[in-house]
């Protein structure tokens, strides 16, 4: 009789306490946890990029001098010379690809043995005067802007240049806006 | 007054008179210095160096097709820093200069502090960049530690004949020396 009674008392004890889960008709929730993901884009230090295009022509130039008998020095002498530009070769282009704005100031100088020619530079843009040229970033996702320079020579050189013979140097400088 | 005192007064007045003169002319060779004397001039080579420059890295993933260049002209772009650290102990300058493959001519590039020129690069070829490159024999000599104002002066050389264009590019550039 006890026995019975221990066994009923034990089997008593162990159903009502254990989780027999393999037959609960439905399983406890587990907690769930939130949390944000937070992220952000750094761009970091932005360095400025200098990058730039130049193309030239050939640069060259016939100084015609259009001789004219002279009858007193019975020789033939210059008479109201003029340069011209042979194929339109004295162009000059610059496009600028920078982060940031440059300038470029255009120079010529010539060669000890020519110093007769002189030189000067044209351009129709807006932003070329005495002549610099300012040039501005170019506006994302678009090409940059294509200045176009000329050149023509000035002053004189001697009959015995018969060649197109190098007189002289174009010197571009670039550099940033001076504020 | 006596014989002797008198020899010394003269004397002085003498050695007075020729420290006057000395003043005088070290006067007069200062300002020669300054303000006449021929600066010297810096020679860039008429054909481009043989040899290619040693430190030129290629650029990477550069597979540009080249720009349009006038006949008988050039065409080039140019990727450049405007910082420049010399090492005196290294006789070595960190900088960057690309000569990227879209250009149609051979860089040589200089840099130049006071109208000296302290380094000249071998021939850059278009697709390559340098990030260093070597001081000239001895001209370590004639820096010291501190900053100074420079400039790269880039010259450009046809790539079939060596030719040196007639256009050349200058650009300001800070220096920074290092022992």
């Amino acid at each position: 009789m006890k026995k019975i009674v221990s066994l009923v008392l034990t089997a008593a004890m162990v159903l009502s306490t254990g989780k027999i889960s393999a037959f609960a008709a439905t399983q406890t929730e587990l907690t769930s946890v939130n949390g944000d993901v937070n992220a952000q884009y750094v761009p970091g230090d932005h360095t400025a990029t200098y990058s730039l295009d130049i193309t030239w022509g050939a640069m060259q130039f016939d100084y015609n001098v259009n001789e004219a008998w002279n009858t007193q020095s019975h020789k033939w002498e210059p008479n109201d010379p003029a340069w011209s530009v042979k194929n339109d070769s004295n162009t000059v282009t610059v496009k600028n690809n920078s982060s940031v704005a440059v300038d470029a100031v255009f120079s010529f100088a010539n060669k000890d043995e020519y110093n007769t020619v002189s030189g000067s530079f044209a351009c129709t843009s807006q932003e070329f005067t005495a002549n610099k040229l300012s040039m501005e970033i170019a506006a994302e996702d678009t090409a940059a802007t294509e200045h176009i320079v000329t050149f023509m020579p000035s002053g004189s050189i001697p009959s015995s240049v018969e060649n197109y013979t190098n007189v002289g140097t174009i010197t571009i400088t670039l550099s940033e806006p001076q504020e | 007054m006596n014989d002797s005192q008198k020899e010394k007064r003269c004397t002085t007045k003498i050695l007075i008179i020729i420290l006057i003169i000395i003043t005088l002319a070290s006067i007069g060779v200062s300002i020669w210095v300054l303000f006449f004397r021929e600066k010297p001039t810096i020679l860039a080579p008429d054909y481009a160096p043989h040899e290619i420059e040693t430190n030129a890295i290629p650029i990477e993933d550069d597979d540009t097709s080249k720009m349009d260049s006038p006949s008988g002209g050039g065409a080039v772009s140019l990727t450049y820093s405007k910082e420049v650290t010399i090492d005196l102990s290294d006789k070595k300058a960190a900088l960057m200069f690309a000569n990227p493959s879209k250009s149609t001519q051979d860089i040589v590039l200089q840099l130049v502090i006071k109208d000296t020129v302290v380094i000249q690069s071998g021939r850059l070829t278009p697709r390559n960049q340098v990030t260093r490159l070597d001081l000239l024999e001895d001209t370590e000599n004639l820096l010291v530690e501190g900053g100074y104002e420079g400039k790269f002066v880039v010259l450009y050389y046809n790539q079939q004949s060596g030719e040196k264009a007639m256009v050349n590019t200058e650009i300001p550039v800070s220096v920074n020396v290092t022992a």
